[in-house]
């Protein structure tokens, strides 16, 4: 590594701060008395940044801090965003980002001494669908979706985290050549895995293990004829839902004509584009539009808040950091030492980037709107947490296990890095 | 492994695709629809911002005012001085009906929400009261009124419009209603603005459309002579000149002088319903024009696979299917009057902020080419004798050459028909096009011209040139 290119990597952390500190401080002054607890959150949310990217680049050398600082930067708009709309929620999402960011650390801790993690398709399949059942069984609804458990006076979203599994299944998969009959078991998986989130009626997260399982079996087998089977059934299945299931047509149809019903099915939509349309180029300043009239505005539909305040420029300059993230992402594919932790890499990342299309495109009526959270930026602990193990796995690929039984008690963390990456 | 680095890159540059399809979206919708999302009237900022905000003030193009806010009580209300004469285009703010018209399309300027936040603290500290921007339009009042009073009590409207820069000057629609007291407002059909939302059908003055394209379709168009036996059959279909009255022989210059159906329906069945409804889409027909200052519906040339050929002959001399708004029919006269250049119509032509200093300019836009130079001209001088030698006579204008097109319209069943007029003046270098229906009237030449008539000499004496 060249000094440049350290001093670079400081310089947008730099940014960042400065971002962070200057929005925080705007919404502090905003309000009179001072809102101290603006303050308190612009210096502690710093404070995170720097020990965290401090660790990054003193133990984890090998892997990409700028992932690390887009996440930065994207959470803390969020972070400003979500104060704007209710301090209360901005604090518990500094909690989840702070859970978040130790999983990415235990996750690159663990890398180092685990190995084989390729051998145990059955456990991540049984675990999966276990895991994406109990909602069904001891579940709560919420918008919809019957997709949320309680755990200790929380509610946590299995469907985010069995994401990670479900990236390893298939992996474990696919990292060798396999006949028809070897990927029946996968393919078995994957369609239950899917069932279920239909069944739960959380479409949003099903597109998204739609597609990340295609773009995974595509790299892995080239064969054009999985992914046009795949597209195809997704198309029948895709018009069944449509014609059989009111809420999927609903949907479709508040995309097609929104205005058609701008009070009830519409609204949603309407009200996310009028945000858009209200804030102008540079936003209509942070704390003086009215994102709070957006439905959802601080999970969904945070886009759309964002762009009403910090402007259409900054909401594109939001777009491109998520595909900066993607292709740092699969860029460690592209170095990757074997399929499986390409394979890993690339399904993290698309995970990310199909996920961010599909809450971005439905924000901006590209396509059918689909619940599902703005990765780092919408409000949510499930969210937060496992797309920090996303990334955490992604990140990992470029980490080399220790040879097993070679393991010294007494060699500290980060001494590896001096060898041969 | 070469070949999941293959695959990668390829799954990449879909990424990046569909990133870059997002951002484009985003840019478009902001950039095509930013303002009118902003505007609209589910935009619940706007009844927030009401609340706060005193509104600014709407001014035509001399500075006369339109609608001010004014104290009273101590409370800030709405008043529009000229009442029932700029209802339409003004419009209104009510709790119970909504907002209409600029009020509606420029709230977000009139209430100042797209203000910097300099301009805002600037209010709050220094003036102790938020003022949104006044709104200057293109509009002439002296021209509105006199459109409002020659259509008088009857049905219908009025746009008059400078053809070379697409600004309105005057915009009537009948019956109107007093946005001052609109408590008392008995039928609510009095509220829609005809202008930009009656699609009418267009009886003989589609005929300029249908010339347009034998014109440029049709090569010894000129040098043809057509025999009117006062009807022609097409297939078990009459189709009759005006009282049945046979022309005789007469050429194109003639047929449109004196409004000839059957020579036109005969033109039509020459060119073919492509070419007809290529020329009719050429002019906008079947599309909706959705601006930021108005929303124009669809006028309407029917597309249909197959198409008999009385139908073909009822489209040719705008009967049939065919309808179109009057705002439409003044962009067509304007384009004709413009060397074939559409201009966008404009309502509004600058935003000042409350302390009178001009904040943002709209300038002319061309929104289309419908034909080219010599035919506009061709099509000009048969309009001129329209007015000078056939059914436009009550057009004419002492020393200004006139073109103009008369319309009568069958509006179905048993009802009178509707009178069209469409004209600009002076012919040579025209400054204002007008279009006038008036609705169950009877004949173009005798309800609908004298109304273009006194508004087109309204604007030359007031120095429109
Ligand atoms: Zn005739």
């Amino acid at each position: 590594m060249t000094y440049r290119a350290r001093g670079r990597a400081w310089d947008v952390l730099t940014a960042i701060i400065i971002f962070n500190l200057a929005g925080f401080i705007l919404l502090a002054f905003k309000s009179s008395p001072i809102d101290d607890q603006a303050l308190h959150m612009a210096i502690f949310t710093s404070a995170v940044y720097v020990i965290s990217y401090i660790i990054m680049i003193s133990f984890f050398k090998q892997c990409d801090k700028y992932i690390t600082l887009l996440i930065f930067a994207l959470s803390s708009i969020g972070f400003i965003m979500l104060y704007r709309l209710d301090a209360q929620t901005a604090i518990r999402q500094v909690q989840w980002f702070m859970l978040g960011i130790s999983a990415f650390f235990v996750i690159l801790i663990l890398s180092r001494y685990m190995r084989g993690l390729d051998r145990y398709f059955y456990i991540y399949a049984v675990v999966s669908v276990a895991l994406l059942l109990l909602p069904m069984l001891i579940g709560t609804i919420r918008g919809g979706a019957k997709n949320w458990i309680e755990v200790g006076g929380y509610t946590v979203q299995p469907s985010e985290f069995v994401k990670l599994l479900f990236i390893l299944a298939t992996a474990s998969i696919l990292k060798e050549k396999r006949s028809m009959k070897e990927l029946l078991p996968l393919m078995a998986f994957a369609a239950i895995c899917m069932g279920i989130l239909v069944l739960e009626n959380d479409l949003g997260t099903m597109v998204i293990y739609f597609a990340v399982f295609v773009i995974m079996l595509y790299v892995a087998t080239s064969n054009i004829i999985y992914v046009l089977g795949s597209l195809i059934t997704a198309g029948a299945v895709g018009y069944v839902a449509y014609l059989t299931l009111g809420h999927v047509r609903t949907r479709v149809e508040a995309w097609l004509n929104p205005w058609a019903d701008a009070t009830d099915r519409g609204y949603q939509i309407v009200q996310s584009l009028i945000a858009i349309g209200s804030g102008g180029w540079l936003g209509s300043g942070l704390g003086l539009g009215q994102p709070y009239i957006i439905p959802a505005a601080k999970t969904d539909f945070i886009f759309a808040a964002i762009a009403e305040e910090f402007g259409i420029l900054i909401a594109v300059a939001i777009i491109a950091m998520y595909f900066i993230l993607i292709y740092r992402g699969m860029k460690m594919a592209l170095s990757a030492n074997d399929p499986f932790n390409a394979l890993i890499a690339i399904g993290a990342a698309a995970t990310l980037g199909f996920q961010t299309f599909v809450i971005i495109g439905g924000v901006i009526k590209l396509i059918p709107l689909t619940g599902v959270t703005l990765p780092f930026v919408s409000y949510g602990g499930s969210s937060m947490v496992a797309s920090f193990m996303l990334v955490g796995i992604m990140q990992s690929t470029v980490i080399q296990p220790k040879p097993s039984g070679e393991v010294y008690e007494k060699e500290i963390i980060g001494e590896r890095y001096s060898e041969s990456y | 492994m070469n070949r999941i680095k293959r695959n990668t890159k390829q799954v990449l540059a879909v990424f990046a695709a569909v990133f870059m399809l997002l951002i484009g979206y985003l840019l478009y919708t902001y950039f095509f629809q930013g303002n009118r999302l902003a505007n609209s009237y589910y935009n619940k900022r706007i009844t927030q911002k009401s609340q706060e905000v005193v509104w600014g003030d709407i001014k035509d193009r001399n500075g006369e005012m339109l609608a001010v806010s004014r104290q009273k009580d101590g409370q800030w209300v709405r008043d529009y001085p000229y009442g029932k004469v700029t209802a339409h285009v003004v419009g209104y703010v009510d709790p119970k009906l909504g907002r209409a018209g600029i009020e509606n399309s420029q709230a977000t300027y009139l209430l100042g929400l797209n203000n910097g936040v300099l301009e805002q603290a600037v209010q709050r500290f220094v003036f102790h009261e938020l003022h949104g921007n006044n709104v200057i339009l293109t509009l002439d009042y002296r021209l509105q009124k006199a459109a409002y009073d020659a259509l008088g009590n009857r049905r219908g409207a009025v746009v008059a419009m400078d053809p070379r820069t697409g600004e309105v000057l005057a915009m009537v629609s009948k019956p109107d209603f007093d946005p001052n007291n609109l408590a008392a407002l008995s039928d609510k059909d009095a509220l829609y603005n005809k202008a930009l939302q009656g699609t009418y059908p267009p009886g003989s003055v589609f005929k300029v459309v249908t010339l347009a394209s034998a014109l440029e379709n049709i090569q010894d168009i000129d040098s043809q002579t057509f025999t009117c036996n006062g009807y022609i059959n097409v297939g078990d279909y009459k189709l009759s000149c005006s009282g049945n009255k046979a022309h005789g022989q007469l050429d194109i210059t003639e047929a449109l002088g004196v409004s000839c159906n059957t020579t036109f329906a005969s033109i039509g069945l020459q060119l073919g319903d492509k070419l007809l409804s290529q020329t009719a889409e050429t002019f906008l027909f079947n599309r909706t024009f959705a601006w930021d200052d108005m929303t124009v519906y669809a006028s309407n040339f029917p597309k249909e696979e197959q198409i008999t050929d009385d139908e073909l002959a009822k489209d040719a001399i705008g009967q049939g299917k065919v309808t179109v708004t009057p705002m439409h029919m003044a962009m067509i006269t304007s384009a004709i009057a413009n060397d074939g250049d559409m201009m966008q119509p404009r309502l509004v032509k600058a935003v000042e902020n409350s302390r009178g200093r001009i904040i943002r300019r709209f300038n002319p836009k061309r929104y289309a080419h419908v034909t080219d130079k010599p035919i506009a001209d061709e099509i000009t001088d048969m309009m001129v004798s329209v007015v000078t030698d056939g059914t436009g006579k009550s057009a004419r204008i002492s020393g200004v050459d006139v073109a103009g097109k008369t319309g009568t319209a069958q509006a179905g069943g048993q009802q009178e028909d509707h009178a069209w007029f469409i004209s600009f003046a002076p012919a040579d270098n025209p400054s204002i096009a007008v279009a006038v229906i008036v609705e169950n009237a009877g004949t173009g030449g005798v309800q609908a011209a004298p109304v273009a008539r006194k508004v087109m000499k309204q604007a030359l004496i007031l120095g429109y040139e």
